[in-house]
């Protein structure tokens, strides 16, 4: 085998001292960061780059210090997603769903560890199929056209709609609402002004970290505020820590994530929080039998957090293997590379195989490193949740603008932050369900652009959105999650009936 | 030679330096008017930290992300809140003045700020699949020529943006619409580069860096380069398009601008920052490992460049029918 | 507490708007040429109308929702404080605004005067050490210099 030899020989680079210790460095402050609601890896890439440079750190020490915060960030995420039901980003949206019952229910600790376990699995295992795969899936995921995102958006709609735990039409006023909210700026195809009323910070649209702050971070605020809901949960139960027979239990699971999230992560466009979305609806498809899903279901927490992190993972392997950026975090690393005067292409992997394969070997030390450096912490992260209420969420909110104004200087950000949070607040009251708004603003450009594209190509012929077996496939999977509730209403009555109530 | 001609204008900004050292700048600060790891983001970071480590600015530059309307949210903020802050410079690219020109930036105009000077550039290219039947720029244009659809064209930015003008440019100079191009615009270069690679674009008017790996590999052929001369290395045997019989010249400058209200001799210190800047070999070779190409153009040039490029294109936007301030 | 049905008429009257809106701007958008055969008006269109048929849904058969009472001074105080730090962030710098809005906010959830001063004050000055020195994002400084 020629990749396990490349292998070999890319371990060799990644574990010298120096390295290691690099790895280790990349992903303790990967965590930290990602910990803070607002500032993402990319921040950290940006500035940690040009201080590599005057370093003068080797190119592949660089990029694995660069890959370590990359990853790492996925794990900090998850602590204020789960013990405070706020996601610092938009891929970290999902984990709230189970996350935050399971910590009220006194397992914050164990829901922490299962995370950290899913995001291993997720991560480790798309390690292993770039190993061997990188090049030809990155040829086929190249080669999914306009025709065949189209489908699969329309499936991840189809998946969408069945979410919302209220009424339907107030589920699909949302989702409408989030599409809308995702046409403000300029649109592509015309260079045109819409929804701007002729507000130059509009131009560029709504920003999704923005958006992402808003509306749950402050709508949360404000709830507890309200309510005096107690926030934090007054138990930590850490006694109850996670069970190998709950862990065994959720492995399906994050097999199904892991492939839903690399698929995903492997496509140029999509990324993390659309592959957190649909592997969360799909496992509830799959796996929801007893209504058990968003009351503290081990396989929901597991499921987006697995695809979280296979997804980030994934969306190197166009990195890798062609030199094109499928994410806005790889794309800062290809610059990194373009910096050391290294041409990020098809020919990294025969010109330069001591950064190619000694990045992929240190993908895999850097996920045993989080584990094995997150799994302790979790019953010292769930005392988060010992600091007094009063001095907790001003913390957040505080840490929250300051997170925004870092990354936009803007004061027009913080209100349009505060804005989207009393706008969130009211919703939540209304019953107007919040995550399917966040999606399908997330889907809405992919879904806009590649009809217009497909129709664009096809000269307005509408049958060219069904011109390929692989979209017809996402079609018919479409059709199928739309009408299965609807050509099975008995099955669906009788488990509605066992459950208590709908809603929660 | 040009070596030469640089170590000459190397002295001459030396000497030119003397009267410019009254000013020294407090808390200096580049903003980038883009979110971090932007290609404005990096020519922030990177060219302050080399003119803090070159010496040539003493005090830490600190780089601000000021993010909306491509540029157009840092634009208005100078004007509205620092029109006189000497100690702020401000990242700008070609891309900015297409936008200017289309009213993009509000009410203000290309007169209202001060140019500073460009430290690189990179230049359009037109590339296409290796398999491509287009061999050459002509064959491009034939096609054109014969039914502007039957050639997809897609790149990273909006219909109007400066990846759009690139084949626009062309098309007008083949006596084709430009309006009748088939066009799709996507999120990103690596974006439209992964729809090229995977058939379902038929070309690409990028950036000469980010199409050089898939060059050096093969995947692509570049049909043309949009520059004056030949560029050097992978490009040695890309034929410009002035050499193929159209004068179509898109090079994507980066530099900066200051505040309107700066005084002469603050001015004169940022520009001469610049220029020896651009002088200095270490800085030449980070200009290179960046992908950008030697473009010194510093100073009342520098100005007089961004107002006649930015006309250039207003009358071009014009003449395709997009809206533009000024008519 | 029940908000019987006139939380669900309001909600719904305003989705209904915002959709007429959403069609009336496609609308009237002066497109000069677009690339392609849909245009920048379809979409919006099509999505006004879907959220105008969920909002017309929505107002002519309102349910009942249950509704947590709240303290909704505590509410305001939250969210005046959010819209006015801003500007504190303007005239005061980083460390007077956000310790200002972490003390009003405390309060609201019923933190001890001294002990949410004190606790305002050090997240305020921990979060410029955080993100401005450490991170190196740069935060505004006021009169104070900090």
């Amino acid at each position: 085998m020629e990749a396990l030899s490349s292998l070999a020989f890319g371990f060799s680079v990644a574990f010298t001292p120096f390295n290691l210790a690099l790895a280790l460095a990349g992903a303790a402050l990967g965590t930290a960061i990602g910990a803070l609601p607002g500032i993402g890896p990319i921040n950290a890439i940006v500035l940690l780059l040009p201080l590599c440079f005057s370093l003068k750190l080797p190119p592949e020490s660089a990029l694995i210090l660069l890959a370590g915060i990359y990853y790492g960030s996925g794990y900090g995420g998850r602590i204020s997603s789960i013990l405070l039901n706020i996601p610092g980003d938009p891929g970290l949206v999902m984990t709230t769903l189970d996350g935050y019952p399971l910590a009220r229910q006194g397992r914050g600790a164990a829901a922490l560890a299962l995370s950290g376990i899913g995001s291993f699995v997720g991560g480790t295992l798309t390690v292993l199929l770039l190993t061997f795969l990188a090049v030809p899936i990155a040829r086929l995921a190249v080669a999914f056209g306009p025709a065949e995102y189209v489908a699969l958006m329309v499936l991840a709609f189809a998946l969408l709609s069945t979410m919302g735990q209220g009424r339907t039409a107030k589920t699909w006023a949302a989702i409408c609402l989030g599409l809308l909210g995702a046409m403000i700026g300029i649109d592509g195809g015309s260079g045109v002004e819409r929804f701007t009323f002729g507000s130059l910070e509009m131009l560029g649209g709504i920003d999704f970290t923005t958006l992402t702050i808003g509306l749950f971070a402050v709508s949360e605020i404000l709830i507890v505020a309200e309510g005096m809901r107690s926030g934090a949960v007054t138990h930590l139960g850490s006694g109850d820590r996670l069970k190998i027979g709950e862990l065994v239990r959720c492995l399906p699971a994050m097999l199904r994530a892991t492939g839903i999230g690399f698929f995903l992560g492997v496509l140029p466009g999509t990324g993390a929080a659309v592959a957190s979305a649909l592997a969360y609806t799909a496992e509830k498809r799959v796996s929801n039998r007893n209504d058990t899903f968003g009351k503290g279901d081990m396989r929901g927490l597991a499921a987006p957090e697995t695809a979280d992190n296979a997804a980030q993972t994934a969306s190197m392997v166009p990195m890798l293997a062609l030199g094109i950026p499928g994410s806005g975090t790889t794309a800062v690393m290809l610059g990194a590379l373009l910096m050391y005067s290294i041409t990020p292409g098809p020919l990294l992997f025969t010109q330069r195989p001591e950064i190619a394969w000694g990045l992929i070997a240190s993908m895999y030390i850097g996920n045993v490193m989080l584990l094995v450096l997150n799994l302790p912490l979790v019953g010292l992260f769930a005392r988060l949740l010992l600091v007094p209420n009063w001095i907790l969420f001003p913390g957040v909110l505080g840490l929250s603008f300051a997170g925004v104004y870092a990354a936009t200087n803007s004061m027009f950000e913080l209100l349009l932050t505060t804005g989207i949070g009393i706008a969130a607040y009211a919703m939540r009251k209304m019953g107007i369900p919040l995550i399917p708004m966040l999606i399908a603003f997330v889907l809405a450009r992919l879904l806009e652009d590649n009809i217009r594209r497909a129709l664009s190509i096809s000269d307005g012929d509408p049958m060219a959105l069904f011109s390929s077996p692989v979209a017809i496939l996402f079609w018919l999977l479409a059709a199928l999650t739309l009408l299965v509730p609807v050509l099975a209403p008995h099955l669906g009555r009788r488990i509605r009936t066992v459950s208590d109530s709908e809603g929660g | 030679m040009i070596r030469l001609l640089l170590a000459v204008s190397a002295g001459l900004a030396l000497a030119g330096a003397a009267s410019a050292q009254n000013f020294q700048p407090a808390n200096p600060e580049c903003i980038a008017p883009a979110a971090p790891g932007g290609g404005f983001d990096l020519t922030c970071r990177v060219t302050s930290q080399q003119l803090n480590e070159l010496g040539i600015v003493k005090p830490t530059i600190r780089t601000t992300n000021m993010p909306g309307g491509i540029g157009a949210v840092a634009y208005n903020n100078i004007q509205a809140r620092r029109p006189n802050d000497p100690n702020v410079i401000i990242a700008v690219s070609t891309g900015s003045w297409v936008n200017l020109a289309q009213g993009k930036f509000g009410r203000f105009t290309e007169n209202d700020v001060r140019w500073l000077g460009a430290i690189g550039a990179d230049y359009g290219v037109l590339a296409v699949r290796k398999d491509s039947p287009y061999k050459t720029l002509q064959d491009f244009v034939d096609a054109l020529k014969k039914d502007p659809g039957s050639v997809t064209i897609g790149a990273g930015g909006t219909v109007g943006s400066q990846d759009w003008m690139k084949p626009a440019l062309v098309a007008k100079a083949a006596g084709v619409d430009p309006r009748k191009m088939r066009y799709l615009s996507y999120e990103g270069g690596g974006e439209a580069l992964a729809a090229l690679l995977g058939g379902t674009i038929q070309a690409v008017p990028g950036d000469a860096s980010e199409v050089q790996g898939q060059l050096e590999a093969g995947e692509i052929r570049v049909l043309a380069t949009f520059s004056e001369e030949r560029l050097p290395g992978v490009f040695a045997n890309v034929p410009t398009a002035k050499e193929q019989g159209y004068d179509v010249q898109w090079p994507i400058v980066r530099g900066f601008y200051a505040p309107p209200k700066i005084t002469d001799e603050q001015y004169a210190y940022w520009v001469d920052a610049l220029k020896k800047l651009n002088a200095d070999p270490k800085w030449q070779k980070v200009r290179t490992d960046q992908g950008l190409f030697a473009y010194d153009l510093v100073g009342p040039d520098f100005d007089a460049f961004a107002k006649q490029r930015t006309d250039a294109f207003r009358k071009l936007a014009a003449e395709v029918g997009l809206k533009t301030t000024g008519n | 507490m029940k908000a019987g049905l006139s939380g669900d008429r309001i909600t719904g009257s305003l989705f209904l708007l915002i959709g007429i809106g959403a069609i009336w701007h496609a609308w009237s958008l002066d497109v000069p040429f677009a690339a392609d055969p849909v245009g920048p008006k379809a979409f919006p269109m099509v999505v006004g109308a879907l959220l105008a048929i969920a909002g017309a849904s929505i107002l002519l058969r309102p349910e009942e929702i249950e509704w947590e009472v709240g303290d909704y001074g505590r509410v305001a105080v939250v969210a005046g404080a959010s819209f006015l730090y801003p500007l504190a962030l303007e005239f005061l710098g980083f460390v007077p605004a956000t310790a200002l809005l972490c003390f009003a906010c405390g309060k609201a959830f019923r933190g001890p005067t001294v002990g949410t001063a004190i606790a305002s004050l050090a997240l305020a000055a921990a979060f410029l050490l955080l993100i401005d020195t450490l991170l190196g994002l740069p935060l505004p400084r006021g009169p104070l210099g900090i």
